[in-house]
């Protein structure tokens, strides 16, 4: 009695195994994750997929960024765009000064644009340094990390693609490889998804920074600058998304670099 | 001999504030809802405002470009961005509803800059207006983080806004910061849902009446803080006499410290 429960319980066992056998007799290339086709994107762009970032920066960090340049021409660039117009406007070094009216403010004041302030920098009772970001979409989300030296916020923005898609775009300023490191730690998983960094990153860290967004984040990097400039512009974004393209533009004595990325993959 | 009496009193009240800023982060919070405008212009408010050098303000009944009858010399106005224009301060909007061309919500002006922040909608049953809460976190200069919450609670059905109350802690629940909610809860003292925040919560206001300026008669507007342990309560007041909406302004004035 005892052997025929035994060979009962292994008979279950062996069909399933059978089974298994049945349907994958040969072993084969994986087809999975070690397969780089799978998440290439293709090199045609499709534009109604495209949205795109302008980061205004000197990529130099010489200073508070309107301290010589008018916030006026930044309503008549507004003002100015056509078509298929940017998500986000960002401004590298518009630091918050308290007690003091933020240079967007003025914008904000006398345009249909909403503006946040993302810090690069622990709170200081006077000046705190940061990217402003100017957006005409309504924001419902505005996230953000401050852990151990490393900042990065975002906007959480409906972006008008073939189907309206809730993006979130943040900044930081990346001076180190452990910034990097502590945002993947707070936002790794948010990261493989509908969310995207343009930031500047520090041109002495930018390679190590790149190698771990790519090999540890499992991300796609892009940088932009050069050797004559101590920032670069870094662009992250998850697989389903590519940058398609890094453009350099000048606005009366604005230098803007303008980010297009598009969503590619979609569910 | 007076002026000995004096000279001691003032070294007295020194030492005090001077005990309670040293323990901690000193923080003005302010609540105020704002009648849309009807009463006052941007340039008014922006000013009684920075005159209270508050550090972080919760408004109510803001607008963002409406063109909205009862407050004509207010259309096309975003509320929030002109008082953070006017005041210095950081701006964040709340969108509750479409109204008039424009948006009807709530906003949160900040000494400090926003970390991050969130609009929630609050629960509705389709019959009432759509309300919602702004969660912002605001780093201090010391490196502490707060959670500060703007609310603007059904006007017409208490269990509506009980149920507003019960999401309200369940959302906050797990929030790891040290926690301050204000607002105009258009609840008074002794109704059942102001109670069920009391049990949560810590009322750093007091029972002085908020609402009409023109015939005050209840108190709807508070400012509460969670956990009750980090903060010491300063001062509070209701700013009778200021008239530039149909809700005078709260503020009150706490010690925060993260133990």
């Amino acid at each position: 009695m005892k052997r025929i429960l035994e060979i009962l319980a292994v008979l279950p066992m062996m069909f399933l195994l059978l089974s298994c056998e049945g349907t994958d007799p040969t072993p084969g290339p994986d087809s999975g994750s070690g397969n780089d086709d799978v998440l290439t994107p293709p090199e045609t762009v499709k534009s109604a997929n495209v949205f795109v970032v302008d980061m205004f920066s000197t990529l130099n960090d010489d200073g508070e960024f309107f301290e010589m340049r008018a916030v006026e021409s930044v309503a008549q660039h507004i003002s100015a765009q056509s078509g298929k117009r940017p998500l986000i406007y960002m401004f590298d070094r518009a630091d918050f000064t308290v007690g003091k009216s933020h240079p967007l403010n003025k914008l904000s004041y006398t345009a249909n644009i909403f503006q946040l302030f993302a810090q690069h920098e622990p709170t200081s009772a006077t000046v705190t340094k940061g990217t402003a970001m100017a957006t005409q979409y309504p924001i419902n989300v505005y996230d953000g990390i401050a852990q151990d030296g490393a900042y990065m916020s975002g906007l959480t923005i409906s972006a008008p693609l073939t189907t309206s898609t809730p993006v979130c775009v943040y900044t930081s300023r990346v001076s180190s490889l452990d910034q990097m490191k502590q945002i993947y730690k707070a936002k790794s998983m948010k990261l493989l998804g509908d969310a995207v960094i343009v930031a500047l990153v520090d041109n002495a860290v930018k390679a190590d920074v790149v190698k771990f967004v790519e090999q540890t984040m499992s991300l796609r990097a892009t940088t932009y600058g050069s050797a004559d400039t101590k920032l670069d512009v870094l662009v992250v974004v998850p697989p389903a998304y590519v940058c398609r393209s890094i453009e350099s533009g000048k606005t009366v004595n604005l230098p803007y670099y303008r980010v297009s990325i598009e969503k590619w993959l979609w569910e | 001999m007076k002026r000995i009496i004096t000279l001691i009193s003032i070294l007295f009240a020194s030492a005090a504030v001077m005990s309670a800023a040293e323990k901690g982060d000193t923080l003005k919070l302010m609540t105020y809802n704002l009648r849309f405008g009807e009463l006052a212009s941007m340039e008014q408010i922006a000013d009684y405002i920075s005159s209270q050098q508050p550090d972080i303000v919760a408004l109510q009944e803001c607008d963002w470009a409406t063109n909205r009858t009862r407050a004509p010399h207010q259309n096309g106005v975003k509320f929030v961005n002109e008082l953070a224009y006017h005041t210095g301060m950081f701006g964040i909007y709340g969108k509750s509803i479409n109204y008039a061309g424009g948006y009807y919500g709530i906003g949160l002006l900040s000494r400090y800059p926003i970390l991050r922040y969130e609009r929630v909608l609050l629960p509705n049953d389709g019959k009432t207006e759509q309300r919602s809460m702004l969660i912002a976190d605001i780093e201090l200069p010391d490196g502490q983080v707060i959670t500060f919450v703007n609310t603007h609670l059904e006007v017409k059905t208490a269990q509506m806004r009980i149920e507003q109350v019960q999401f309200i802690n369940e959302y906050l629940k797990d929030c790891p910061n040290q926690l301050f909610l204000a607002g105009d809860m258009n609840a008074t003292p002794d109704t059942e849902e102001m109670e069920m925040l009391r049990q949560g919560w810590t009322d750093l206001t007091d029972r002085v009446f908020t609402y009409s300026t023109s015939k005050p008669q209840i108190k709807i507007d508070y400012i509460y803080a969670k956990p009750a342990e980090n903060v010491e309560l300063l001062g509070t007041a209701v700013k009778e006499g200021v008239m530039l909406s149909d809700h005078f302004p709260v503020i009150s004035t706490i010690v925060f410290t993260n133990k």
